[in-house]
């Protein structure tokens, strides 16, 4: 099964044609199943409480529609009040079909305020994915590097992290979260640097490589031949392609 | 586009990121890998290097004989006798294009050495390659801070000269549109992405004004290729 672990749709409540012509691609690409994690243009980098709800509202409405094609994870800004966080969290994941949780760049991954929704995420066992880039400039509000990854890993060993770009985060970032076997990274975004799939599998394993498109910034397909066309067996690919996301997601039939 | 033809390979070594050296040989096993019959191929170190023409002539060295490998010099037409270091390479090699870098040898379309160049390159027998970008801009250290890339701006210069077809590569896929207009500019697609790449190439170029151009070794060409799908 080919999971991609990250697309989003646009804010603005749910489009049913949207996710046809969404389905289309990921049909046209051979992708069995996406992740929705949250809705592009929803309250920008700093998200209202309207925002996080309008935007998880649409994954809901996404895996009510298309259970079978999609999975979803819980968008939340830590800036907020622990509290209203945590009952979204009860909301989309604890008594919704939610697999996991989403954070942006609304406060550094390093902040103490993520503490509550990362004890929480132990306790539901779900896994984060949290947004990473080292950038010499154009930084984007509070966008965490892969050492800020690292220091919120180390505080929540228990907790799976999925650490996205890995173009963005480079060879420096996979270096920052290899020794915190609780973190993952993700293939999607910036440019196909060629051997960058290959450094990141002979650096942490390909069980802690996983595919990811960030569709529709970026294109299925496009994204998906960065680990086709990377030298690696195919029991390599067969873990970034799905056979790791499967597991987390908790999908039948996974190991 | 069955005979493919790579208006952006390189060879020789970039200190930025995991890009491996690329030797001459390496190349050509890349070109039979990927299919590509015929690459337009430039010196990396030519492109920081204030003076690209060292670098041009050690790459007119190490291209093969025959027509696969087209030597393709870097000029930075801001340096006072750059048309008689590169007539010295064309008396070596045949040259049927150049490239040019506008953002990394510090110079515009607005800038005095750009006014007829288009023109005259093509009076030289030479088709013009203008390299938008080599990487992303936002992972290049911080000693390094190039203009912007104003896609515009290049548009409209290469719009100017109508007769010479110019290549055009690295422009981003919200770039494009800014070079509808000008007819006579080609595109490649190393770094355009979007949700749906080919459609999106597409809605703005005809598929006679798209070209193939890999950025090897800095790009994986198994990646681009994939870009043009059935416009190849």
């Amino acid at each position: 099964m080919i999971i991609d672990n990250h697309i989003h749709l646009n804010a603005g409540g749910y489009d049913e044609t949207a996710v046809q012509a969404c389905l289309s691609l990921m049909d046209q690409a051979g992708i069995d199943r996406a992740v929705y994690l949250m809705a592009l243009g929803g309250g920008g980098p700093d998200p209202a409480e309207e925002d996080i709800r309008a935007s998880n509202d649409i994954g809901l409405e996404l895996l009510r529609r298309h259970p079978d094609r999609f999975a979803g994870f819980c968008y939340l800004n830590p800036a907020h009040d622990a509290e209203f966080s945590l009952a979204e969290l009860d909301r989309c994941v604890a008594h919704g079909p939610m697999r996991g949780i989403k954070l942006w760049i609304a406060v550094h991954a390093d902040d103490p305020r993520l503490d509550p929704i990362m004890r929480r995420a132990a306790e539901l066992d779900v896994p984060v994915l949290h947004h990473a880039w080292y950038k010499a400039d154009q930084f984007v509000f509070n966008e965490s590097s892969p050492s800020e990854i690292a220091t919120l890993a180390r505080r929540h060993p228990d907790v799976t992290i999925i650490m996205a770009h890995l173009s963005g985060c480079g060879p420096r970032g996979v270096l920052d979260i290899r020794d915190c076997p609780n973190v993952l990274i993700d293939t999607s975004g910036g440019q196909p640097v060629a051997g960058l799939v290959e450094y990141a599998v002979d650096r942490l394993g390909a069980d802690r490589v996983v595919y990811g498109s960030d569709w529709p910034i970026r294109d299925f397909a496009v994204q998906r031949a960065r680990v086709d066309g990377a030298d690696l067996t195919p029991e390599e690919r067969a873990l970034i392609m799905g056979g790791t996301m499967a597991r987390l997601l908790k999908l039948e039939g996974a190991r | 586009m069955t005979h493919l033809e790579d208006w952006s390979a390189w060879t020789g070594t970039w200190p930025f990121g995991l890009a491996r050296t690329l030797s001459m040989r390496d190349l050509l096993a890349a070109m039979d890998r990927h299919g590509i019959a015929r690459a337009y191929v430039s010196p990396l170190a030519a492109v920081l290097a204030e003076d690209p023409m060292v670098a041009n002539a050690a790459l007119a060295e190490a291209i093969p004989q025959g027509d696969r490998v087209r030597l393709t010099p870097v000029v930075n037409p801001t340096l006072h006798g750059w048309e008689r270091d590169f007539d010295g390479i064309r008396q070596r090699r045949d040259v049927t294009a150049v490239r040019l870098l506008p953002t990394w040898h510090g110079w515009g379309p607005e800038s005095p050495c750009a006014g007829d160049l288009l023109d005259r390159l093509a009076g030289m027998g030479c088709t013009p390659v203008v390299q938008l970008r080599m990487m992303d801009e936002r992972s290049l250290p911080p000693f390094i801070r190039l203009p912007a890339v104003d896609a515009a701006a290049i548009s409209s210069w290469v719009a100017a000269s109508p007769e010479v077809t110019t290549a055009v590569c690295g422009a981003y896929a919200a770039e494009l549109p800014a070079f509808a207009e000008a007819t006579n500019a080609w595109l490649d697609l190393s770094f355009v992405e979007s949700r749906d790449s080919r459609s999106t190439a597409r809605e703005v170029l005809p598929n006679g004004r798209i070209v193939f151009g890999s950025l090897m070794p800095l790009l994986d060409a198994a990646v681009v290729l994939k870009k043009h799908g059935d416009l190849r």
